[in-house]
């Protein structure tokens, strides 16, 4: 092992030992507590699919299939409970951060490289929210500019279509991602094709086909992985369903429900506090990166154009793919401002700052000033928002990545809530393993989120379709009145009814929509039984 | 014996114009020299004893801040002693830190007036002067904006010192760039 060791250059040596740090850091975060509903909402989705059901026709959701599939794929293999999914998200991460640095490495050098690499692995090392399917979809765009950059250097077409089948993957993890990098990635190639169409000395007639060629590859790439997933889905749950949960309510219900405040462009300086500045920091700081690499790619591709084997080259087309992608996903960051959603614009961000910052002349980049400059700003500008926040967030319960904080059958060791453990223990030693249990909350005209987690641990069937109980959704008259008749026509006889998420949020989530059909349909066939907490357990009246 | 005097040659062979305007010269740039000790060791322990300690305290509120809102109530006990102590043992290290700084600077002062470098001394460590006062500055505006605490000073500041660093070894850097002078 130490001749190995030994034998390996000094270089590699220091990324192997790099690399090992940072999957042991993603590591740390892994007792975390569950997350009731965002975690949830993506494991309970999986056993579905893994017990046969399928997305969109069996029970409503409005994210893209793709994870999903991958979490039942795994959870068929490996016994499912939370710590599997978890470590199968961590080597998503860490997949990530290594495509960071593989992404920047060839277009400055190693030891720059590292920097965006230790910033992504620092963020997703302490954001948790595990099994959300954004940072895998982030992972695929990176994965799609690495395949970009192979073809922007070597011009084998391969690699385009390598290109197109990484962003049909990208819309099979997140839709609304594939769609955006989508964008960004065309934008990008018809800026270089009509380059290579003009130097090749293409009459200008003959642009247009030279651009539409090279995009059909792209494009049929990205179908050819996307549309069959897509096609059979919309054959098994009608296209105007998967149209509606994918598209137009993620557009516009969505939006009402889950809003949250944008910082605006110019603050208000006398009532600003640290977190509203933090905030703005995390929006306007990429946004600002990209319209300084937006106008260095246009700079090295057009204004004064470089020659087409140049870095310089390479990392305008690369930019412009990444600004593209980058400022697509800032739109999905605005329509629920928060750290988390911000994360994967700042992973385009970072690259392209890194990128742009060694591409500067040496002349400047090695002068005292402007290194004083430069890291004088970046602490005062990055410290509060991306570090500190980031270490805050991960000192909160706080707990060992080797300790076993939890004895229930599908946690894997992650602690649970306590009465959140009880009612599934309760619900577990009740039931038989095919009953059916309907878990809801104290209210349903009012929703914010509901204990999804909690499906997945009792280990019962689920009885309806609207397992997610969606804010302006599982809160309309008709939505609610399948559910009654789910659990009428399904026989469900136990109710687990949760209380104290009310939503403060500033959006349509905190307006009770005066729909009380559910409740009062629970009320009446139901009777409570015990209750652990905040949770009530109820059963079904003898007689109806 | 007046012959042996300092000058007295001068007197002799009627050199003795000179020799005054030259210790006139060197006496000025003495006085420059102290002029400037003074303004250095001015600055220098007003950011020891305000910014430099502010961003201390900044540190230990932060630090702190956990036990004071979550703690036990013996963890809570323990807060203001431990803030208390920070703060005694910060001042006595930089009182410590200052008497070094006024007797280093007055030694590298005075070697500057001897070799001709005074003024490239004084830039170079007035400028390390306002990096630490914009890193101390930094530190408060990060751990105060943590706790909600942001005003416009609390950017406009710290930038005006990375402003001022900036442009004193930007200057620093075109002196040295310079041809030596024959």
């Amino acid at each position: 092992m130490v001749n190995l060791l030994c034998r390996i250059g000094r270089r590699r040596r220091i990324l192997i030992v790099a690399f090992v740090c940072g999957l042991l850091f993603l590591c740390g975060q892994l007792k975390s507590p569950a997350n009731l509903y965002d975690e949830g909402l993506v494991l309970v989705n999986a056993e579905r699919i893994r017990g046969g059901e399928v997305i969109y026709r069996d029970f409503w959701t409005l994210y893209s299939p793709g994870y999903f599939y991958a979490l039942a794929g795994l959870f068929a293999l490996v016994e499912p409970n939370i710590l599997a999914a978890r470590l199968f998200d961590t080597l998503l991460r860490f997949l990530l951060t290594l495509g960071v640095y593989a992404l920047v490495r060839p277009l400055t050098s190693w030891r720059a490289a590292l920097i965006p690499w230790a910033l992504v692995t620092f963020w997703l090392g302490t954001i948790r929210f595990y099994s959300y399917p954004a940072f895998p979809a982030t992972g695929a765009i990176l994965l799609a500019a690495l395949a970009f950059l192979r073809y922007v250097r070597g011009g084998q077409e391969r690699w385009l279509l390598a290109t197109g089948l990484a962003l049909g993957l990208t819309a099979l993890l997140r839709l609304d991602f594939g769609g955006y990098a989508a964008i960004g990635f065309g934008v990008a190639l018809a800026a270089h094709a009509l380059r290579v169409a003009y130097e090749a000395g293409v009459g200008r007639q003959g642009w247009p086909g030279y651009v539409l060629r090279r995009e059909a590859i792209l494009a049929a790439g990205a179908l050819a992985v996307a549309l069959p997933v897509y096609l059979a889905l919309g054959l098994a749950a009608g296209f105007a369903t998967l149209y509606e949960d994918l598209v137009h309510f993620p557009a516009t219900t969505f939006r009402a429900v889950r809003y949250l405040p944008v910082p605006p462009l110019i603050p208000d300086f006398g009532r600003i506090n640290g977190l509203q500045w933090n905030d703005w920091l995390r929006l306007y700081l990429p946004l600002t990166t990209f319209l300084a690499g937006a106008v260095a790619a246009v700079r090295w591709l057009f204004w004064r154009p470089v020659p087409r084997s140049h870095r310089r080259y390479q990392a305008g087309v690369l930019f412009l793919a990444l600004i593209g992608a980058g400022l697509g996903l800032a739109i999905k960051a605005t329509s629920r401002y928060h750290e988390l959603h911000a994360l994967p614009m700042t992973f385009c961000a970072a690259i392209v700052a890194t990128v742009l910052l060694y591409r500067l002349p040496r002349r400047w980049r090695q002068s005292v000033p402007f290194r004083v400059a430069a890291g004088g700003l970046a602490f005062l500008l990055l410290t509060g928002p991306y570090f500190v926040h980031f270490v805050f967030l991960a000192q909160m319960n706080a707990a060992s990545p080797l300790g076993c904080y939890s004895t229930a059958p599908k946690a894997g060791c992650v602690p649970l809530g306590r009465d959140q453990a009880r009612v599934a223990e309760y619900i577990r030693a009740q039931t038989q393993p095919d009953e059916y249990v309907f878990i809801g909350n104290a209210r349903h005209d009012q929703i914010f989120v509901n204990d999804l987690m909690l499906y997945f641990l009792a280990d019962r069937r689920i009885p309806t379709r609207y397992a997610e109980l969606h804010p302006g959704l599982a809160t309309t008259l008709p939505v609610q009145q399948t559910i009654a008749a789910e659990l009428a026509a399904r026989d469900v006889q136990w109710v687990v009814l949760a209380a104290g998420w009310e939503s403060r949020e500033p959006n349509a989530s905190a307006i009770s929509s005066g729909v009380t059909y559910l409740d009062d349909y629970i009320r009446r066939y139901y009777r409570p039984v015990t209750s652990f907490g905040n949770y009530q357990v109820w059963r079904r009246n003898a007689e109806r | 014996m007046l012959l042996f005097a300092p000058g007295a040659h001068c007197v002799l062979r009627r050199c003795n114009r000179k020799m005054p305007m030259e210790q006139t010269r060197k006496i000025s740039e003495y006085l420059v020299g102290w002029g400037l000790w003074a303004v250095t060791d001015a600055l220098g322990v007003f950011i020891m004893f305000w910014a430099v300690r502010g961003a201390l305290n900044a540190l230990v509120e932060a630090a702190t801040m956990g036990a004071l809102l979550t703690g036990t109530p013996s963890e809570r006990f323990q807060v203001p002693f431990i803030r208390n102590a920070v703060d005694r043992f910060g001042t006595l290290i930089m009182g410590i830190l200052a008497v070094l700084l006024i007797v280093l600077v007055e030694y590298y002062y005075r070697n500057g007036v001897e070799t001709g470098t005074l003024w490239r001394r004084f830039m170079l460590v007035t400028a390390i002067e306002f990096g630490v006062l914009f890193v101390a500055l930094a530190i408060q505006v990060i751990f105060m904006a943590a706790l909600g605490l942001f005003t416009i000073w609390s950017l406009v500041l710290p930038c005006a010192a990375l402003a001022v660093t900036v442009l004193l070894s930007w200057l620093l850097t075109r002196r040295d760039g310079r041809a030596p002078s024959s």
